[in-house]
């Protein structure tokens, strides 16, 4: 397993967009130890320079840095999978090997691994603006999963070849697009039970995802822990991991060109 | 008759297909029922044209994709397989060192992949990254790979192709010279140089189809070879000849013509 793991790391500290995100995580970091915060918990205001604002504007997922960030774990996610999961490397391993559930385990290891250190300078945040453990646990955790459960879906997504091509678009329309088309046309719910129950369905099992940004945006504005939220999605998360290792140990490596 | 069912008896057999089959997608066939086995200490070819099927037989020996119906059953669980594929596609930076060391795990003797180093005169590119290398030297770099931990089951795909005369001379030398020491070497190749001295069997094949496997002076033929045919490669496996290109004159007999 150490051996897939440095086979990881190996090609993904070559690549561009790890750079990047490895250097927004700096930026946080940076922005964090430069800035100061007056107030605790949901009140407290981060100031840095001339500069005042809420904390909680900086740590709901929908801030600049947030989305960005999100959407650079994908990327580093996306292109370290074209290049060790789906790729020649694989088979040349996997034929000597034979370890395939290991495999993928080390790729999703790293993935984890990068996803913390790239978020690390928010748990400093979190820390500097005297959350209590449980908030700080929690709010954290919830953090990486976002990031984590979302290269967990991609891949999950490219198991099924014909997706592949298709594997961003989708991942953006079932976890962002439509639970909000859903919300939106959730005045029909209540005439029709059963349509209130797909969207259910896809909110709080397609869409998991999004519920680990409601969560934590509970604890940040309200200091409230709103389990049912957090729980379902990291087993969720848990569940489609191990989906994904079932999936990879029966598929074809087609992957020699 | 070539078997196309029923079990074979395995003596010091290290890996055993029964009957297997690969259909895919859409019904695409590229594997008819086939059996085979391949024993320790020998050279096992794989010769037909391109698109035969050959690569489909590679990959369920490895493995690296199911088979529809059928066994693959390898009687040594400690085999070290080394797999060289046909083209070498790694990613960016990737150097032939970093490779080695990823793959040969606990193992620390890399004797036979430093041998065939020192032959090829390749040590100054180990560390070179594999896309800056040109075709030949990856296709060597594919073979260090292979050979990476003294593997004991080597799978090479086209190891002939991209290399000029004086190194396939070199690698049909390095490989013959390693069977002898109780390597199993499968290879499948189009490139029939130089292979007739140092191959134990071969199997013909096309259209997924394994027409006909030849063992010493032994012909075993599928039932879909005409008689013709038949007598004529018969009679090129008696005449005692020198000549080091029977695989190749059989193969023009098998696939020069209708087949």
């Amino acid at each position: 397993m150490m051996a897939s793991i440095r086979l990881n790391l190996i090609v993904v500290k070559n690549s561009i967009s790890f750079g990047v995100l490895m250097l927004l995580g700096a930026l946080v970091w940076s922005f964090a130890l430069s800035s100061t915060i007056e107030g605790s918990g949901p009140n407290a205001v981060l100031s840095i320079g001339n500069l005042s604002l809420p904390l909680r504007v900086l740590l709901v997922s929908f801030s600049l840095v947030g989305i960005l960030m999100n959407v650079l774990i994908v990327v580093v996610a996306l292109s370290l999978y074209n290049k060790v999961v789906n790729s020649q490397l694989s088979s040349i391993y996997l034929a000597r090997h034979q370890s395939r559930y290991q495999y993928l385990l080390s790729y999703f290891t790293v993935i984890l691994l990068i996803v913390l250190m790239a978020t690390s300078g928010y748990w400093y945040l979190y820390l500097k603006a005297g959350f209590s453990t449980p908030f700080l646990f929690y709010s954290y955790s919830s953090m990486v999963l976002e990031g984590f459960s979302l290269t967990v879906v991609f891949a999950f997504i490219t198991h099924f070849s014909r997706l592949k091509l298709i594997s961003i678009p989708l991942l953006v329309l079932i976890l962002y697009v439509l639970p909000v088309m859903l919300r939106i046309s959730g005045g029909f719910a209540g005439n029709y039970p059963i349509f209130g129950e797909l969207i259910y369905f896809i909110e709080n099992i397609v869409a998991f995802n999004v519920n680990f940004s409601a969560f934590r945006e509970n604890i940040i504005t309200k200091e409230f822990i709103q389990k049912e939220l957090f729980y379902p999605g990291a087993l969720i998360t848990v569940a489609l991991l191990g989906l994904n290792a079932v999936l990879f140990s029966r598929k074809d490596l087609n992957n020699d060109i | 008759m070539i078997s196309q069912s029923g079990p074979l008896k395995p003596s010091d057999t290290l890996l055993f297909l029964e009957n297997v089959e690969k259909v895919y997608h859409r019904k695409k066939r590229s594997l008819y029922p086939t059996s085979i086995e391949f024993q320790q200490g020998k050279l096992i070819c794989l010769v037909g044209p391109n698109g035969s099927g050959k690569s489909t037989l590679i990959k369920l020996i490895t493995r690296l994709i199911q088979p529809t119906a059928g066994n693959v059953t390898y009687k040594d669980p400690y085999l070290v397989i080394g797999y060289m594929p046909e083209t070498i596609d790694l990613p960016g930076n990737f150097t032939c060192k970093q490779l080695m060391k990823l793959l040969s795990g606990r193992s620390s003797d890399n004797s036979y992949a430093n041998e065939f180093i020192e032959l090829m005169q390749i040590q100054d590119y180990i560390n070179v990254p594999v896309k800056k290398l040109s075709k030949g030297m990856q296709k060597k770099v594919g073979m260090v790979s292979a050979l990476t931990g003294n593997s004991n089951f080597l799978i090479l795909d086209e190891p002939l192709e991209g290399l000029d005369t004086i190194d396939r001379d070199k690698l049909v030398r390095f490989l013959a010279a390693k069977v002898q020491l109780g390597l199993t070497v499968v290879l499948s190749t189009h490139i029939l140089y130089g292979l007739d001295n140092i191959t134990d069997s071969a199997y013909f094949i096309k259209d997924g189809k394994v027409h006909l496997r030849l063992t010493g002076n032994e012909a075993i033929f599928n039932l879909d070879i005409p008689e013709d045919i038949q007598s004529s490669v018969t009679k090129l496996m008696n005449i005692s000849s020198d000549s080091d290109s029977k695989i190749s004159q059989i193969y023009h007999l098998l696939y020069g013509g209708s087949l």
